[in-house]
């Protein structure tokens, strides 16, 4: 179980996923690539599908079908052992739209459970790290305070300071600005942002197509359990081929300027 | 009719005599009722096939019969099983010589299991899916997350009921005279029984069992405050 081993290029594969709840297919499918280092925004309306396809990577919805290569490691998606799931989430970390802070935790502890828990990482090692990675992310002063003292704001930042802390070599992001307020979407996107610019590897569902626009490599649009195009934000965005993408992307180009799209 | 203030003060000591009985009545079956329920309570709420259908239709069972029911079943099966299964072990035992307070306390155990099943159930439930998928996502095996993420939030949600299940427990201890058990009610009964100042009586009892319930709601809402002050309100957001 190398998931580090260093392999050129694609740091994760997925090929055939395919995932039903009851009669309903919410994906159906699914092939992609995310290579190292690589930002993938995936887009879409809502119930498309893209939030199931995050989470089936780490195992939290079990997907009917597929295969999901990640580093080294190759498993199905579908009944992949207990062993495998735990060594990709202890891998990958995930930031939730709903923040979902351990509501019985500190915020230093909130950080410091996965190292300590689930990576068997010395305490003192992982307080230390805990609290640069909150420092990081501006809640060096919040250690102590408890989820529910904090703004949705800072309680995301201190989702994404869990997730950092792991030293994860892909971060699942999902919406993670949707629960805030207008005024903290800048502030957490931005802060997404300096992560991915440190070369972490990471998939972020989003509804910010500007965020998408400037932020990710690759953009994936999401329709109906299908990807229906993907590619650099340039082609997507500029040049959408597909008319689901077009009439998806209308409101958000036609508030662009021009010239961004040329 | 007079009220007769001595003899209730000595149908109070009379009474008082045999709280450690009512106690006992209540929390070992508190105590063995908690673990029990709380693997019920597990096997519900994950859906283990077989068991968790069995579990739900024991807990409807011995929910649905009044607790004095249970507390004869058992005494009939000790009386009919006690000596033959110790002679199974190569045990000489006599069921004259059995402690009856362990019967009761075994069937309370049973009723009370049922009760605290539906109390830690109710406190799972309480816990927000997000927590299970932030813990997992984490690299938390599902027993880690149970004990270091979910059991610390579902057992103070399930605290409210388990002090109602605590209560019931001592009231339902009186019931033990059933299994001729002796504690605090029958004790304060049986010392009106040479001048039948039952009066008196149910009124000493009445009043040592107040100050043993609202000791125990005392108890559980120091808890209550204490984790509520921990966590804050979960719900807020």
């Amino acid at each position: 179980m190398h998931i580090d081993a260093p392999h050129s290029g694609a740091l994760l594969e997925v090929r055939g996923l395919e995932k039903s709840f009851g009669p309903q297919k919410v994906l159906k499918g699914i092939n992609l690539t995310v290579n190292n280092g690589e930002v993938a925004a995936l887009l879409g309306p809502s119930g498309s599908g893209k939030t199931t396809l995050l989470r089936c990577l780490n195992f939290l919805e079990r997907a009917d079908a597929g295969t999901l290569r990640i580093g080294g490691l190759s498993v199905s998606l579908k009944n992949a052992s207990r062993k495998h799931i735990l060594a990709i989430r202890r891998k990958t970390a995930m930031v939730f739209q709903h923040y979902d802070l351990f509501l019985n935790k500190t915020v230093l502890e909130n950080v410091t459970e996965g190292l300590i828990t689930a990576r068997k990482t010395p305490k003192e090692e992982a307080v230390e790290r805990a609290k640069k990675v909150l420092d990081q992310v501006g809640l060096g002063a919040k250690l102590d305070a408890r989820p529910y003292q904090l703004s949705g704001g800072q309680q995301q930042r201190a989702g994404i300071a869990r997730a950092l802390a792991v030293n994860p070599r892909l971060i699942l992001f999902d919406e993670p600005t949707s629960a805030l307020d207008p005024e903290m979407v800048k502030e957490i996107l931005d802060l997404v942002r300096s992560v991915a610019e440190s070369g972490v590897t990471m998939i972020i569902v989003t509804h910010e197509m500007e965020f998408a626009w400037e932020a990710a490599g690759k953009v994936v649009f999401i329709d109906n359990g299908e990807i229906v195009e993907e590619g650099s934000p340039r082609q997507v965005f500029g040049s959408p081929a597909h008319e689901r993408t077009k009439a998806f992307l209308s409101r958000f180009v036609s508030a662009k300027t021009p010239e961004y799209f040329i | 009719m007079n009220f007769s203030f001595s003899f209730f003060l000595t149908a109070l000591a009379a009474g008082a005599e045999k709280i450690p009985v009512t106690l006992f009545l209540s929390a070992l079956p508190m105590l063995a009722g908690s673990i029990t329920g709380l693997a019920a309570a597990l096997i519900r709420f994950f859906r283990v096939p077989v068991l968790s259908f069995l579990v739900r239709w024991l807990v409807t069972i011995i929910k649905g019969v009044p607790v004095v029911l249970v507390l004869l079943v058992f005494y009939v099966w000790a009386a009919l099983f006690y000596e033959p299964a110790a002679a199974l072990f190569g045990i000489k035992a006599s069921f004259k010589n059995l402690d009856k307070t362990l019967i009761a306390a075994a069937a309370l155990s049973v009723y009370a299991a049922a009760g605290l099943c539906e109390a830690f159930r109710g406190g799972l439930a309480s816990v927000r899916r997000g927590q299970f998928d932030a813990a997992y996502a984490s690299g938390l095996n599902p027993g880690q997350t149970l004990r270091r993420i979910v059991l610390p939030q579902a057992l103070p949600a399930a605290l409210p009921m388990m002090g109602n299940v605590c209560i019931a427990l001592t009231k339902a201890a009186a019931l033990a005279s059933m299994v001729s058990v002796i504690d605090v009610m029958n004790a304060a009964l049986i010392s009106a029984g040479s001048n039948y100042r039952f009066l008196e009586a149910y009124t000493a009892a009445a009043l040592i069992y107040w100050g043993i319930c609202a000791a125990i709601g005392a108890v559980c809402s120091a808890l209550e405050k204490y984790f509520a002050q921990k966590k804050g309100n979960a719900h807020a957001y």
